[in-house]
């Protein structure tokens, strides 16, 4: 999973919910909010959004775990086909 | 036209043929879908599980469990909710709708097997459903998990289901009896899980529900964060060995204003104060409550699994009342009308909602629709277990 792409989720994440680490797993003061497998294509990028906002309707309201969402669908990710 | 109909009952009866038969006859109707229902630790398990089969058809689902039956000085936690406020006995649902399907499925050995056990019981279930468990839509499916509590493994089950699925649970934990004697000679009753199979212990029961109803899994707790936070440095499972690198026992009392010796000990905590000041791990503003159970020498022990790293916060008792209205007026707006309610009440905030003397002031606040509720040693949210807190399903229309 490239490094930009970990650190552009954990931007969009923070403001919704404070300290973030994104790693194997993003955590919430150590609670793992979500699972990160292996992002290649955009795609996965999606299907991961979608399990995410599965665990962030837990925490979050629906407006901003909408809002999360879609900015995570809309991050790119450049494969050598693009 | 009505979507889902909905039927409570309870018996105080001590008899459990005819406590059974009572809530039977209560909540019966048509093409039930699914039956829950929560009895007295103080029952003979095995033989309510024993006259509910006999009192409804074979194809009928059902989960159930004991609930925690806790009496020890100046303590009584044994009251379940029902439609007509907390009670004893044993209390029931019938829910029937042609928008409803459900399953249900055992875990055994858990203590040893909680990773095997768990994913065949969600394997099975969605086999029954032709669902890819990745794709489980949470809007369409829930997860109803009931588990022996003193099997302690709730948490790594919960995260496990998580894991494997898109699957959402909502639940509550099962406890036996405890009284002062069971205290002092380390006597543990576990709590018992009932699926038509049998009764069991060390288990954990999954329904999975296919639900084309508006529904919704919440929670609301009452505590609120202090300035005061520790860091765990030391911790296993429940287990907290040290906050800010010194031994967790000394910190907690230390912040509470009382000598480490007042929090009691292992086998006969000082509840009535260590209840008044839980733990909270917080995400954001929402609040997942770790009640401190007991002291083990200079360690603490919490209700809910902790990871070294995490950040608890001293929490402070707020309205209890307000906060449960609150969430009832937020589902109201959400799902417009709510046609029936299963609540897992801890007990710890059932004996607060005495102690205050606000239990009837509670039991209106929740009583928004026909309702049951267990009294949990432990209460289930999403893939998170916690304490001190009232988590629940409520259907819409």
């Amino acid at each position: 999973m490239p490094k930009v792409l970990l650190k552009k989720i954990r931007d969009i994440l923070l403001p919704f919910l404070g300290s973030v680490v994104t790693d194997s797993s993003i955590r919430v003061n150590c609670q793992r909010m979500g699972i990160i497998y292996d992002i290649t294509n955009n795609q996965q990028l999606i299907k991961f959004a979608e399990k995410l906002k599965i665990t962030l309707l837990l925490f979050l309201s629906k407006k901003e775990t909408e809002e999360i969402t879609q900015k995570i669908k809309n991050l790119k990710i450049r494969t050598d086909a693009s | 036209m009505k979507n889902i109909f909905i039927k409570t009952g309870f018996s105080q009866r001590k008899n459990e043929a005819e406590a059974v038969k009572e809530v039977l006859n209560k909540i019966w109707q048509e093409n039930i879908r699914l039956i829950i229902f929560f009895a007295d630790a103080g029952y003979n398990q095995f033989k309510i599980n024993q006259e509910i089969k006999k009192g409804i058809p074979h194809e009928v689902p059902f989960i159930g469990c004991s609930s925690a039956r806790i009496e020890i000085p100046f303590m009584k936690m044994c009251k379940m909710i029902t439609s007509k406020g907390p009670k004893e006995g044993i209390v029931a649902m019938s829910i029937y709708s042609p928008k409803i399907k459900a399953t249900v499925k055992i875990m055994k050995n858990i203590k040893d097997d909680w990773k095997k056990s768990s994913s065949q019981a969600l394997n099975e279930a969605s086999k029954d459903f032709n669902l890819n468990l990745q794709n489980i839509n949470p809007q369409k499916y829930f997860g109803l998990f009931l588990c022996d509590a003193a099997s302690g493994v709730e948490d790594y089950i919960l995260e496990n289901i998580y894991t494997v699925s898109n699957l959402l649970c909502v639940g509550g934990g099962s406890y036996g009896k405890f009284n002062i004697w069971r205290g002092l000679t380390n006597k543990i009753d576990p709590g018992r899980v009932h699926i038509k199979e049998g009764v069991f212990s060390d288990a954990g029961a999954l329904a999975l529900v296919e639900c084309e109803i508006p529904f919704k899994i919440d929670l609301t707790t009452s505590f609120y964060p202090t300035f005061i936070k520790f860091k765990i440095t030391k911790a296993k499972g429940r287990e907290i060995y040290e906050f800010n690198n010194q031994p967790a026992a000394k910190v907690y009392a230390k912040a509470l204003g009382v000598s480490k010796v007042s929090l009691g000990v292992a086998n006969l905590p000082n509840s009535r104060l260590l209840m008044k000041h839980p733990l909270g791990l917080m995400v954001k503003k929402r609040a997942f409550i770790r009640s401190v159970m007991g002291r083990n020498g200079n360690s603490i022990t919490v209700g809910s699994n902790v990871k070294e790293g995490q950040i608890l916060y001293l929490m402070k008792r707020g309205d209890i009342v307000e906060k449960t209205k609150e969430l009832m007026e937020e589902l109201k707006k959400e799902l417009n009308q709510i046609n029936g309610m299963i609540v897992f009440q801890c007990g710890y905030r059932s004996l607060e909602a005495d102690i205050l003397g606000k239990t009837n002031k509670l039991f209106r606040a929740i009583n928004a629709a026909p309702v049951i509720g267990l009294n949990a040693y432990g209460e289930y949210y999403g893939w998170l277990s916690m304490n001190q807190t009232l988590t629940l399903l409520a259907f819409g229309e």
